[in-house]
């Protein structure tokens, strides 16, 4: 080898890590929190963390899927979500499967203390389980997400019965959505609330009188809801989101079906047409669907059925990214200050409205 | 020197330390025996691997996942020898049918976010046992290396001469096409589908910018994919971003630098 190329691969090789040596320093610079750390997993986990140590001395709120616009099952875990989880005390998730990047986050730390705010929460059977229909024609009676309750008795289902079961392989999988579920929220409003309390017990008054207050809210929101329920109860409708499921059952509005929407994979040929004849077989009219997604549903279903696609807010992640396009006419009443909790509930109620509006009741 | 503080960060420095060189060696012999989109092949062929896995009920991927890599690329190298259409024609027929499997199988009921880590990979959640695996296959490889890359260079020359100086040319290649499927799927989970193939190409397209002889395009290659690796990690620590990427821009800019630089070696 020459002496200049040597020189040369020794010139350039410093240079590189001449370079990355200052962004070292500099970064390491940057200084590092005291107190109580407490870590989210989540956009709905974080509006419950901060509503309830709102005021607490020396706690940070830290939430992982900063950047996230979505549902959270396809995250992987960034550097700085990783040195985030080792200086943090206190891990606060969702559960029912949303986090599965922490099956191995859960064994890099051992000693970090994880809260699952879902447990004890009866979850629906999730979304993959909308392939599962068995030979019989109405199998589909305890499907996916769809209600329980939910039953043809006729033969025009036959469509599904020439499937096989060959896609029933995943039994476990649960529809993790539970904060567009007010009760589920108000679940998870007391597993924080009792996880800040252990970890902090000093300040646990604030705790509780924070947790409270957050409950009142919830639960005059709940009674909104209920007062609904009364003018939409047994309508039926094809929903595009797992959590909206929830959100319609609080109103007593059964889903049929549930198709979940992911930016990575198109919409299977079978599972249109089939979606297309539910609606037909059953009158539907109003799809559900997150702003994402609503032109695809619109252009694959809405022409199809001659419908109308309802643009709901599955709450999360910023609201920005969330106020829609179709049939969008309601993005009031929220002021900029808005956070927390009361950010929720006025989230919820627009979707309230637009549930409302689409159906001629407001 | 805050990052290796975490048992994460100290893992994925280590297992950086084995892949790099690791593909360093690799890549010299797979450019030579112009074998860069048949890795690629292979990495894609990852995903069928992974479907295959899923629909028996396999609870790790990996061992499927290295089977049916292992089939591919003999079945490969087989069409190869004996099909008149030309070889990246063959490659690009096996590539997109490893691909669209995959796709068809895993993203039944739109659960292919599930899955699509293995599209960039992810070296931080490497484990200890698994660092150990990387470092058998780099033995193996050196082992290779050593013993074979006269032959193999040979192969890579002329074909015809190389039989009739004796060596088993077949033998050769599919020992060869065997080594790089293992690799391909050991290190697939890490480095991720999308990019695999530019950390065992980059590195070596900057060597052979500024080498004049086989024995400077091996150590350029390995040093150069051995510095990417590790500014790359520690760059991606800092800077928030993914690792495998960040990787494969710092062994871009080592690219650049020797591409621009290739004057001043010129005799």
């Amino acid at each position: 080898m020459g002496k200049r190329k040597a020189v040369f691969m020794c010139g350039l090789l410093a240079v590189m890590f001449g370079i990355t040596a200052m962004i070292v320093a500099f970064a390491e610079k940057k200084g590092e929190t005291d107190g109580l750390l407490c870590v989210t997993s989540f956009y709905p986990v974080q509006l419950l963390a901060e509503a309830v140590s709102e005021g607490a001395e020396g706690v940070t709120v830290k939430n992982l899927t900063e950047n996230h616009s979505g549902c959270i099952h396809d995250y992987t875990l960034t550097t700085r979500d990783m040195r985030l989880l080792s200086e943090a005390e206190l891990f606060l998730i969702n559960g029912g499967d949303m986090e599965l990047f922490l099956e191995k986050a859960a064994v890099e730390y051992k000693d970090l203390k994880i809260v699952d705010t879902s447990e004890g929460y009866a979850f629906l059977e999730g979304v993959e389980h909308n392939h599962d229909h068995g030979a019989d024609a109405d199998a589909h009676e305890a499907e996916s997400c769809t209600d329980p309750a939910h039953n043809h008795g006729d033969e025009a289902h036959n469509v599904h019965a020439d499937e096989t079961d060959a896609h029933d392989d995943h039994s476990e999988a649960v529809n993790a959505h539970i904060w567009l579920d007010v009760d589920g929220y108000l679940l998870q409003l007391s597993g924080v609330e009792e996880a800040f309390v252990q970890a902090d017990p000093a300040q646990a008054a604030l705790y509780r009188k924070n947790a409270d207050a957050c409950r009142a809210e919830l639960t005059k929101l709940k009674e909104e809801y209920e007062t609904a329920k009364i003018a939409l109860a047994g309508k039926e409708t094809v929903v595009f989101h797992e959590g909206f499921v929830y959100l319609l059952r609080m109103l007593g509005i059964e889903t049929v079906h549930c198709l979940s929407m992911d930016a990575d994979t198109q919409i299977a040929a079978g599972e249109a047409a089939e979606i297309t004849e539910e609606c037909k077989l059953h009158g539907i009219t109003l799809l559900f669907a997150e702003a994402e997604y609503a032109e695809t549903v619109t252009d694959t279903f809405a022409k199809e059925i001659s419908g109308q696609v309802v643009v709901l807010d599955p709450v999360t992640g910023d609201r920005k990214l969330n106020t829609g396009t179709i049939s969008d006419d309601a993005t009031g009443g929220m002021s900029p200050e808005e956070n927390g909790i009361s950010l929720y509930c006025t989230r919820m109620r627009r979707n309230l409205d637009r549930i409302m509006q689409a159906y001629g009741l407001r | 020197m805050e990052f290796l503080s975490y048992g994460f960060m100290r893992n994925a420095l280590i297992a950086v330390c084995i892949i790099t060189p690791l593909f360093g060696i690799l890549g010299t012999m797979i450019v030579n025996n112009k074998m860069a989109f048949f890795s690629d092949a292979l990495g894609h062929s990852a995903l069928t691997g992974m479907a295959i896995g899923v629909l028996l009920g396999f609870a790790g991927t990996d061992i499927p996942m290295l089977l049916f890599a292992l089939c591919f690329a003999l079945l490969l190298n087989h069409m190869k020898r004996k099909s008149s259409a030309s070889t990246d024609t063959i490659i690009s027929v096996f590539s997109s049918l490893g691909t669209a499997v995959g796709l068809v199988v895993l993203s039944r009921g739109g659960n292919f976010s599930k899955y699509s880590a293995l599209l960039v990979g992810d070296i931080l959640s490497i484990t200890a046992k698994e660092i150990f695996c990387l470092a058998g296959v780099l033995a193996v490889t050196l082992l290779f290396w050593l013993f074979c890359f006269n032959k193999l260079h040979a192969c890579s020359v002329n074909k015809s001469l190389a039989k009739s100086k004796g060596i088993p040319v077949r033998l050769i290649e599919d020992l060869f096409a065997v080594l790089i499927a293992v690799i391909v799927m050991l290190s697939i989970k890490w480095v991720g589908i999308l990019i695999i193939n530019a950390l065992l190409i980059l590195p070596v397209a900057a060597a052979a910018n500024i080498s004049s002889n086989m024995r400077e395009y091996h150590l350029f290659s390995v040093i150069l994919s051995v510095a990417s690796g590790i500014i790359g990690l520690v760059l991606a620590y800092y800077l928030n971003a993914a690792v495998g990427p960040t990787i494969v821009i710092v062994a871009a800019v080592f690219f650049a630098a020797t591409f621009f630089a290739r004057p001043l070696f010129r005799t």
